[in-house]
């Protein structure tokens, strides 16, 4: 196993490697920002010495090579082309608040979409069910920055339970916690509920009821044991969605994390930032993984690494 | 089962839907009830007896807070490094400059209390005395050649961009003495102290011993307001400045909130979280009048909107076609139904904000282009394009107000006239950059503003060869433009800008189209006007009305 942990952290920071050079070659597609950080009435001399001064008076991949070299050898990510100031700080400051707010989704959307997967798996067909599925619909489809903005208007402007924006108490975070959770709980229900279905009708599970085992234990123990598997990876691969689309999210509910840095960075063409945060945000993702990966080894002792 | 399933889902609404017990907190003044014992000497039977007697006086009212919204955060509080219009904003509160242009748009001394032009290429500036910075030391011209040298020379690697490549004019600066400071350049420049309306003077001893980046937390100016906290993306915290020389403001605190989407700032608005807001979708001007809590100022923004034509390409290389488009579009139907009449048709390019409008209004309405699709289908006949062309109808999307609805009526404008055009708004980064890498924009929608109230700076932007901007010029324009930015004498500038006015009038190199305006969201409980021209947000000025 530790062998295994030990593979996989290296096959990680080369994944993690691999997405930089994709990112740093995909933002620049968008073309060189320099235009766009200068007043309107620069003249030739002052573009060309900017361009030197920032390195775009080289060719793509001699800035790709610098960019790596000092990354790997120094970890320093380079400095915001806005900010002037080193643009790993500034993405990571944002952190904190960014995963305050995933937690947050994160826990409401288990709140709600386990329990109700599961009595919708129980009761299947139920009026209860249709109606769990019909909101799970909606869930997947609505966008985000309509939902965030009807919880404002409905919350914060008709209702006056809670502020429209921000960040301080825990009030500030339940509206975009909503918004953000609505999509993981809308598939983390349905999974668990069809994941449930299936077991249900196992062969294993009639012979626990057989056996006579009380309905409780053979849920938990034989029922929800089972098909918590793909539930688990479905969970996984939404920790990692969450903390990256936060981005809209904070950006309808002026929440300061790192979603809404970023946001401003893609369109002011600050690429050091948006490099910053890809890199921050693809650690954190390639790291779930991993548990999530163990934790499959925990939950079902027939699934082994080698 | 049926019970132990129903407290699962009870306890899983429950952890879900845990609702904050407050509604967000109104800002306003706080009171503060003080009760004092006094000793009086009074008369008891002729005798002079102390006694104690407990007052309440009349309760004291703290200054009231006013919260600001506006789109964007700060990107540094330090000033002289980015000009936008947020930053501005939070600049004026902060820290003063030597002049500005008052509401009427005049040009009046502020930390300069005056100036001498003995030559055109010197001037002498004359700083106010006693003004105090805010960690109380004063003001004196030593600072103010700080500020010049930090941003026209590039002494300094403290900033990373600035507002100051305006090139290296200044030849020297000498101190006279702490109130007196001469300015030597190296040419005349007509718009040097329209520029200085834009520099914003720091104290030399605190930024040396801060440091930058210890001053950019901590920006020590002598405006109106002091910084108190800076909480980044969330809040920044500003406090009246009691010794201010112009007088405290009469709040006592502002909150400078940035909300990044216009319905959220709109919904902190009606629900009473900030006070002021900028940048007001037009469609919900209505919501805000109607609600009897919020009102709109509209004022002009001091922004043209019109669209460039490129003259090195056909079909506008040819000035028939430039002129016949210019009599097919039909700007006061867009005002007012696209705009729902929030702009104004300028004709020529110049708002009545700049100088010298006033003197170039003749020729403004002689030359203007009117709304004639007869005429413009002969232009297009007679320049050999009787059945019209094909046209590739580029601008932003979302960069000013209505810009892609804008471009799409002025498309159907075109088509009446034979012109077959595609209108195609984008993202206004990757426009921006289509238009200054090699000039690729046929014909482009654009809008610019004028912080300096002085024609030259568009002249200098969209009709100088030297900058990057350009799309047309000729020699004569271009002589015209480096005399009229030469001279600091209005009239013989008046002469330059007037021939300048009708070889562009007469060249058509746009599509001149309207002066944008301003829309800001104020609760009730504030008292304010905008200045007219411009889209600054003057913080100091806020007034809250007790109710």
């Amino acid at each position: 196993m530790f062998a295994y942990i030990l593979r996989r952290l290296l096959y990680a920071v080369f994944v993690v490697l691999g997405v930089v050079t994709l990112v740093f070659f995909l933002v620049r597609l968008s073309g060189e920002p320099t235009l766009l950080y200068l007043p309107e009435d620069a003249t030739q001399e002052q573009i060309a010495e900017f361009r030197h001064r920032m390195g775009f008076d080289q060719p793509l991949h001699v800035q790709y090579f610098n960019y790596m070299r000092r990354l790997i050898t120094q970890g320093d990510v380079g400095r915001s082309f806005r900010y002037g100031e080193p643009a790993l700080p500034l993405v990571l400051e944002r952190l904190p608040a960014t995963i305050q707010l995933s937690a947050v989704a994160f826990a409401i959307a288990m709140g709600v979409a386990i329990p109700v997967g599961i009595i919708s798996a129980l009761r299947r067909n139920s009026f209860l069910d249709a109606a769990a599925r019909v909101f799970a619909l909606l869930g997947q489809s609505l966008p985000i920055f309509w939902i965030g903005i009807v919880l404002i208007l409905i919350f914060s402007v008709h209702l006056r339970l809670l502020p429209t924006s921000g960040r301080g108490e825990f009030k500030h975070l339940i509206l975009p916690g909503i918004a953000l959770g609505t999509y993981s709980t809308a598939v983390t229900m349905r999974v668990l509920r069809s994941s449930m279905i299936e077991v249900m009708s196992s062969d294993h599970v009639r012979t626990a009821r057989a056996k006579g085992l009380s309905e409780q234990r053979v849920l938990i123990w034989h029922v929800l044991k089972n098909a918590s598997l793909p539930v688990v990876t479905v969970i996984g691969l939404r920790i990692g969605y969450l903390l990256s689309g936060s981005v809209l999210t904070e950006f309808v509910f002026a929440y300061p994390g790192m979603g809404r840095l970023v946001i401003q960075a893609i369109y002011q063409r600050d690429f050091i930032i948006v490099q910053a945060f890809v890199l921050v945000v693809a650690v954190i993702i390639v790291f779930l993984n991993l548990i999530v990966d163990i934790l499959y080894a925990v939950i079902d002792p027939r699934i082994t690494y080698h | 089962m049926k019970g132990y399933l129903w407290r699962l889902l009870i306890a899983g609404v429950i952890t879900a839907t845990i609702l904050g017990a407050c509604a967000p907190a109104q800002p306003g003044g706080d009171v503060t009830v003080v009760t004092q014992t006094v000793k009086e000497t009074v008369l008891v039977e002729g005798t002079p007896q102390i006694v104690e007697r407990i007052i309440t006086p009349t309760p004291v009212k703290e200054p009231p807070t006013v919260v600001f919204a506006q789109g964007v955060d700060a990107t540094f509080l330090q000033p002289n490094i980015d000009g936008s219009g947020a930053q501005v904003n939070i600049h004026l509160s902060t820290h003063d400059t030597l002049f500005h242009y008052n509401s009427q748009g005049e040009l009046v001394p502020r930390l300069a209390e005056s100036v001498e032009i003995p030559d055109p290429t010197t001037y002498i500036f004359h700083i106010k005395q006693g003004v105090k910075f805010h960690d109380g030391t004063e003001l004196t011209s030593k600072d103010v050649k700080f500020t010049f040298e930090q941003c026209y020379l590039h002494q300094d690697t403290l900033l990373q961009l600035g507002v100051c490549y305006w090139g290296p004019f200044i030849e020297t600066i000498n101190l006279i003495d702490d109130y007196t400071l001469e300015l030597k350049l190296n040419a005349p420049n007509a718009v040097l102290l329209s520029r200085l309306t834009q520099l914003y003077i720091v104290p030399e001893d605190a930024v040396r011993e801060l440091g930058p980046e210890g001053y950019n937390e901590n920006p020590i100016g002598t405006g109106p307001f002091k910084f108190v906290e800076w909480v980044k993306d969330l809040r920044l915290v500003l406090e009246a400045n009691q010794e201010y020389w112009d007088g405290p403001p009469q709040i006592g605190k502002l909150i400078i909130r940035p909300i990044p989407e216009a319905a959220t700032r709109l919904a902190a608005l009606r629900n009473g979280e900030v006070d002021v807001i900028t940048n007001v979708p037009p469609d919900s001007i209505p919501t805000l009048e109607d609600n009897p809590n919020t009102h709109v100022k509209i004022s002009d923004a001091g922004r043209l909107i019109f669209i460039t034509l490129n003259p090195s390409a056909s079909p506008f290389d040819n000035v028939l076609v430039r002129r016949a488009v210019n009599h097919a579009v039909d700007w006061n139907a867009i005002i007012e139904s696209v705009l729902g009449g929030l702009g104004y048709p300028t004709p020529c390019p110049i708002t009545p904000n700049d100088f010298p409008y006033e003197a170039l209004e003749d020729i403004c309405a002689e030359k203007a282009y009117e709304y004639d699709p007869e005429k413009a289908q002969e232009l297009l006949a007679e320049a050999g394009y009787p059945n019209g062309f094909d046209l590739l109808l580029e601008g932003p999307d979302g960069r000013y107000l209505k810009d892609a609805e804008v471009l799409q009526a002025v498309g159907g404008y075109l088509e009446q006239v034979g012109i077959r055009t595609t209108v195609q708004p984008q993202e206004w980064g990757i426009y921006y950059q289509e238009r200054y890498n090699g000039q690729k924009v046929t014909a482009g929608l654009f809008g610019m503003g004028n912080p300096l109230f002085d024609i030259d700076h568009l002249m200098a932007v969209h009709f100088d060869p030297d900058r990057r901007s350009l799309y047309y010029s000729t020699p004569r324009l271009k002589e015209l433009i480096d005399a009229g930015n030469a001279t600091p004498y209005e009239d013989e500038r008046i002469e330059y800008y007037r021939e300048a006015m009708n070889i562009i009038m007469d060249d058509a190199p746009w599509m001149f189209g309207y002066g944008m305006m301003n829309i800001i969201g104020l609760s009730n409980r504030v008292d304010w006007e905008p200045r007219p021209g411009r889209e600054d947000v003057w913080l100091a000025e806020f007034e809250v009305i007790e109710p």
